[in-house]
């Protein structure tokens, strides 16, 4: 009780200044209960300072009625006395004199005692003043002072009911209810509050802390609904509108926030959050309510009730959905949960929170810019965070489906995130997270956009080089379906290419290039990706071992199918000196190298750069010795060299080709390109035995009967007769027909016997000659006419020689039947020439034929005479040989003239001239005419 | 001048020439014939040397050394047929007929007119069996010398032998005989008493001998034997 009267009295003695002030000391929530609670103190009058001191003024005072005799005056210093020495022990009371002396007399005097005798005194003396109001005020104070509240009260009753219209009534009302209230009789507190409300507000300082002061003794009374209204008439009173609230001075707001405290204490004691809506459902919106529920969600936050601070706002929120401050209220909701550490809730009510009041919701849509960006820093918050959170438990969690569950919703949340704050500083960071979960979730289509839109909206951001280089990756990852794989690899390159021309400094650019190099090969995009492949090689280094290999695989069958073989060549070997690649793709590639080089050969060719053509063609086999283009590139160098005319490079080549290829299929092709070499070299004996191979392959039978004979003619060409007889001969024996050839052969195995002397074998042929000839029938020719009379001429030469050495001797009888038999056998053939009809043996056949008869008349005629005969018997017998003889002489100037008489048809050749000369030793009267010629002409002009 | 003529000039001519060489004392020497040297001048004594040379070789059968002779002689002379026509006889006598006929064609070429080249052509070209051309070269030389009495009788053996025509060959040397007057071959008439033995009785084949104008429309119906008059 002490406390309260001491209390009342700071209330009492300390008016003015502002009308309410915080407490001092707060008091912790927790601490509060409905019995402890107080209003906070008012201040209604101020201080006076004092120069001199109140003893010595009071004693002046004294002094003066020791000596006054009016009476008024008298009164009036009694009062004035009274009055110093009361505002001497509020003085000290307040701490004015702090002198340890000071406080030792007042508290041996009590306080006020002294005054409250003198205004007892004065209102005994003085009852019906009219000035007494004053004295029963200050009576009040002094009471007030002496801790006697009771009296205070009386005094203060009574002035209210004597003094109506004085200056203290409306004061006296309130400190009555000040002391009726601080003495816990709060109905009667009410009731003086009421008085001085009903008062109005005019001239009435007291009239709103009366309003405000009738809330609390309603609240003393627990009259709940009462106090409840009192307060929002207090707060309808002075905050009429939504900028009084915003304008309000520091007390007002302490009063306010006071006022919100015990409502909010009510309505919470009333039940829950529930009241409020319910309070101003019942008495009409206000456009402080807000207020109340947060100062309500405040004090249950205080005591670490989050849910039911969480409650309270989201009540309001319910109750008005679309409020400005509904989300800034969840956010309060949120960041209670954070502080309790509720993480469920508080990612649910994130989630709501984004739901409720994010770029997807009605309420952000309804609302303008302003409004907006209040929510933005929070929902930018929730977003990242629910995206964090998820993202970072799906890469924890182990089961699959979990995790998958919750990196789709990081995702999600990325999404909303990027969509929600498309220009915010963190948006490029939302974008690779995306990717990011995207890409270990496998979608990575989703992935490569969001790397991509990272690489090259915000080239700035420090991941971007690495979300151009991940976008690849993903490219690389994606398995589309089969209709989508040619797409999917251009847009892979396409990517691949952005990447390299946005981050020409990056040090994956190399092999980026060569992995789209071979996609782009893979589509037979042969330019773009030897293009690319040769930009990968640039960057020689940064390349790997393993990428270098691949630009060189790239250029290398780019460059073939560019048909740039050259260039080919050059990757190809490039590509060979990579260390890990395995045998089949090594002998792959050395195939491929000579494929390239002997491409290089036949654009040589094409471009009539011979020399180059067979270079390139040869030098496989040094390079690819084990090719299987090789055999091909030596053939068709060879086959070149041969167009050229180069023979002598040509054969050796071909040469080489049967002996290393015994079994190759173009080796039948070889004779007829060696034969042709060795005929331009004049090698014969090459040719011949290459014809000879011709000759003996199978084939067109054709074909091999002209080799073969054209081997005899180069062995003779080459003077290898052996050989050309042998080829001749199984000519002549094999082929009859045709039937010019055939003359031919046995012509030249004439020929060759001929000139090799064997006469015998010689002889053999023109035998058979002859009988080619005369057995050909409508076949002959006049070559064979003219063979086969020579052969038969030469036949009959023979005979002739043969018979041209046989002597007639004894007995004549023998000897010339074997004569006779010789030139029978002369004739015959001589016969036969003349039949074959050639001139030139027709001629000479004649003449032998004439000289054979001549001869052999001669013969006879100088033949030895058998001894032992008489003259007589020598003259018959003489005669005997003359009648053998002379028809034999007969027949020899007839068949000379058979060729002299040619010279009809102006024929006259040696044998007919010799014919002439016959005649004219056997009939030198008719023949034995020669021209006359001069020996010399002597005119020499 | 196909008998070679002594005068005085051409004897001096040989002695001198005799002197020179050295040769046989009993065989004459040939003597170089300038018909043109009235009107063309005296031809250079070079030539004049080399030709006489050349002729006493051919006289002495030495055919090869006067081939020689006579073809440096018409390399540095080739304008005059004498050498040229010589140089066909030296390789006629070879046999070398094809040659010969060139280098008579080469003397003709200088004198077309030079008629023991003409005559001397008809031998070559029989000896070719050329007959046809033969007779009728012997015929020009006729044309060119009417008193060549040796194509007259070449012009029978190309008749008789070569181109069996025995009534021409009757003929031409009957003419032969003639032009011997009383000094005629005996041989050759008994090959016209052959002849007349052997050709047809009614010989209606008028020889197309080329006689002077006053000769050719003579009867020629019936062959002449030797001596007969026309």
């Amino acid at each position: 009780m002490k406390n309260l009267s001491i209390l009342f009295l700071f209330i009492l003695l300390l008016p003015g200044c502002s009308l309410f002030e915080s407490f001092s000391e707060p008091m912790q929530l927790s601490d509060q209960t409905l019995q402890n609670m107080k209003p906070l103190k008012v201040r209604l009058m101020a201080n006076e300072d004092t120069k001199i001191s109140y003893d010595e003024v009071m004693e002046k005072y004294r002094a003066y009625l020791d000596v006054s005799k009016d009476a008024e005056l008298r009164v009036r210093t009694h009062h004035r006395i009274a009055n110093l020495r009361l505002q001497k022990d509020e003085f000290i009371w307040e701490g004015g004199d702090e002198s340890d002396e000071a406080r030792l007399k007042i508290a041996e005097a009590d306080f006020g005692r002294e005054s409250i005798a003198d205004y007892e005194a004065l209102l005994a003396q003085y009852p019906d003043r009219n000035d007494n109001d004053l004295a029963l005020y200050q009576l009040a104070k002094a009471y007030s002072l002496a801790g006697e509240p009771f009296e205070t009260i009386r005094v203060l009753e009574q002035l209210a009911e004597q003094f109506p219209r004085s200056n203290y009534y409306l004061e006296s009302l309130f400190r009555l209810g000040e002391v009726y209230y601080a003495n816990g009789v709060y109905d009667l507190a009410e009731v003086a509050y009421r008085r001085l409300i009903e008062r109005g507000a005019d001239d009435n300082k007291y009239h709103l802390s009366a309003m405000y002061l009738i809330g609390w003794a309603q609240f003393k009374q627990s009259n709940y609904n009462d106090s409840l209204l009192s307060f929002t008439q207090v707060l309808d009173y002075e905050f009429p509108t939504e900028d009084d609230i915003l304008s309000a001075s520091t007390s007002q707001q302490d009063m306010m926030k006071d006022i919100l405290r015990i409502m909010a204490i009510t309505f919470d004691y009333q039940g829950d959050w529930e009241n409020i809506s319910q309070f101003y459902a019942g008495i009409g919106e206000r456009h402080y309510e807000h207020l109340v529920y947060d100062t309500l969600a405040s004090q249950y936050y205080k005591k670490k009730y989050f849910k039911s601070g969480a409650s309270t706002l989201r009540a309001f929120i319910k109750r008005y959905p679309q409020d400005v401050l509904a989300p800034v209220f969840y956010q309060r909701v949120i960041k209670g949960y954070t502080k309790a550490r509720y993480p469920t809730l508080l990612r649910k009510h994130k989630k709501i929170f984004v739901k409720t009041f994010g770029v997807d919701s009605q309420y952000w849509q309804s609302k303008g810019f302003a409004v907006q960006d209040t929510i933005k820093p929070a929902l930018a918050s929730y977003i990242w965070d629910l995206a964090r959170f998820n993202h970072a438990w799906g890469q924890r969690i182990k089961n699959k489906k979990e995790k998958r569950a919750r990196l789709q919703e990081a995702i999600d949340w990325y999404s909303v995130y990027i969509r929600s704050f498309p220009e915010a500083e963190d948006t490029a960071k939302a974008h690779f997270l995306l990717a990011e979960v995207a890409y270990q979730t496998k979608q990575y289509p989703l992935a490569k956009d969001h790397y991509e839109i990272v690489a090259y909206q915000y080239p700035e951001y420090d991941k971007a080089s690495e979300s151009g280089y991940a976008a690849i990756l993903t490219y690389s990852k994606h398995r589309p379906n089969k209709a989508d794989k040619a797409i999917w690899r251009q847009l892979t390159v396409a990517s691949a290419m952005r990447f390299v021309q946005e981050f020409p400094q990056d040090e994956r650019r190399g092999q980026v290039l060569v992995n789209t190099s071979e996609m782009l090969l893979t589509d037979k995009y042969f330019e773009q990706a030897l293009a690319t492949a040769n930009l990968a090689w640039q960057s020689e280094g940064n390349l790997s071992d393993r990428h270098r290999y691949g630009a060189s695989l790239v250029r290398s069958h780019s460059s073939f199918h560019l048909e740039q073989f050259v260039e080919a060549e050059q990757a190809i070997m490039q590509a060979l000196s990579y260390k890990k690649i395995k045998r089949s793709v090594r002998n792959d590639l050395r195939e491929k190298l000579a494929a390239s080089v002997y491409k290089q050969g036949e654009m040589a060719k094409l471009a009539g750069d011979n020399e180059s053509a067979v270079k390139n063609w040869l030098r496989i086999a040094d390079l690819v010795p084990e090719s299987d283009i090789k055999v091909s590139a030596e053939f068709d160098a060879a086959t070149l060299l041969m167009a050229a005319g180069k023979y002598e490079q040509a054969v050796p080549v071909l040469l080489a080709f049967r002996k290393t290829y015994p079994k190759h299929r173009l080796l039948k092709d070889i004779p007829s390109k060696l034969i042709v070499a060795y005929e331009s070299q004049e090698n014969w004996s090459g040719a011949a035995f290459e014809l000879q191979k011709i000759w003996q392959q199978k084939g067109d039978g054709n074909t091999q009967r002209i080799a073969l004979f054209q081997a005899a003619e180069y062995f003779e060409k080459a003077k290898d007769l052996d050989n050309a007889l042998a080829m001749y001969k199984r000519y002549a024996h094999d082929y009859k027909r045709p039937f010019n050839p055939a003359v031919e052969a046995h012509h030249k195995l004439d020929a060759i016997y001929l000139e090799m002397g064997d006469t015998t074998k010689r002889l053999f042929w023109m035998n058979k000659m002859v009988w080619l000839h005369l057995g050909a029938k409508k076949d002959k020719t006049d070559r064979s006419k003219y063979l086969a009379a020579k052969a038969s001429y030469e036949l009959a030469e023979n005979e002739r020689i043969k018979y041209d050495r046989l002597k007639i001797s004894l007995p004549l009888a023998k000897s010339i039947d074997k004569k006779n038999k010789r030139m029978k056998a002369a004739l015959e053939r001589y016969t036969q020439a003349v039949k074959i009809g050639v001139l030139e043996y027709t001629t000479s056949a004649t003449y032998r034929i004439a000289e054979l008869y001549s001869g052999f008349s001669k013969g006879l005629m100088a033949s030895e005479r058998p001894p032992g005969l008489d003259e007589l018997e020598l003259e018959e017998y003489e005669y005997l040989l003359e009648d053998q003889a002379f028809p034999l002489e007969e027949a020899a100037i007839e068949v000379h003239q058979t060729n002299a008489g040619r010279t009809y048809d102006g024929l006259y050749d040696q044998w007919v001239k010799k014919s002439y000369g016959s005649l004219a030793d056997l009939m030198p009267g008719q023949y034995a005419k020669y021209e006359k010629q001069v020996s010399y002409v002597d005119a020499i002009r | 001048m196909l008998t070679p003529f002594v005068n005085l000039l051409h004897l001096i001519m040989l002695v001198t020439l005799f002197g020179m060489t050295g040769c046989s004392l009993f065989t004459p020497k040939p003597v170089v014939v300038d018909t043109q040297e009235a009107t063309l001048g005296p031809i250079d004594p070079k030539l004049q040397k080399g030709f006489s040379e050349a002729l006493v070789l051919l006289r002495d059968e030495e055919y090869s050394e006067a081939e020689a002779a006579l073809l440096v002689l018409t390399e540095k002379f080739p304008g005059f047929a004498g050498p040229w026509s010589n140089l066909a006889i030296a390789l006629s006598k070879q046999e070398k007929y094809a040659d010969a006929l060139v280098s008579i064609d080469k003397a003709l070429e200088q004198d077309e007119k030079f008629c023991q080249a003409i005559s001397f052509k008809g031998v070559v070209l029989r000896e070719l069996g050329e007959f046809q051309l033969a007779k009728e070269q012997y015929l020009s030389a006729l044309v060119c010398n009417p008193e060549d009495a040796l194509s007259i009788y070449n012009l029978g053996v190309l008749s008789d032998l070569y181109m069996h025509d025995e009534v021409a060959a009757l003929d031409y040397y009957q003419q032969y005989l003639k032009t011997q007057g009383d000094q005629q071959d005996e041989t050759i008439k008994s090959w016209v008493v052959d002849l007349k033995r052997r050709v047809p009785a009614q010989a209606d084949v008028i020889p197309d001998v080329i006689e002077p104008a006053d000769k050719v429309d003579q009867n020629l119906s019936e062959p002449q034997l030797a001596g007969e008059e026309l």
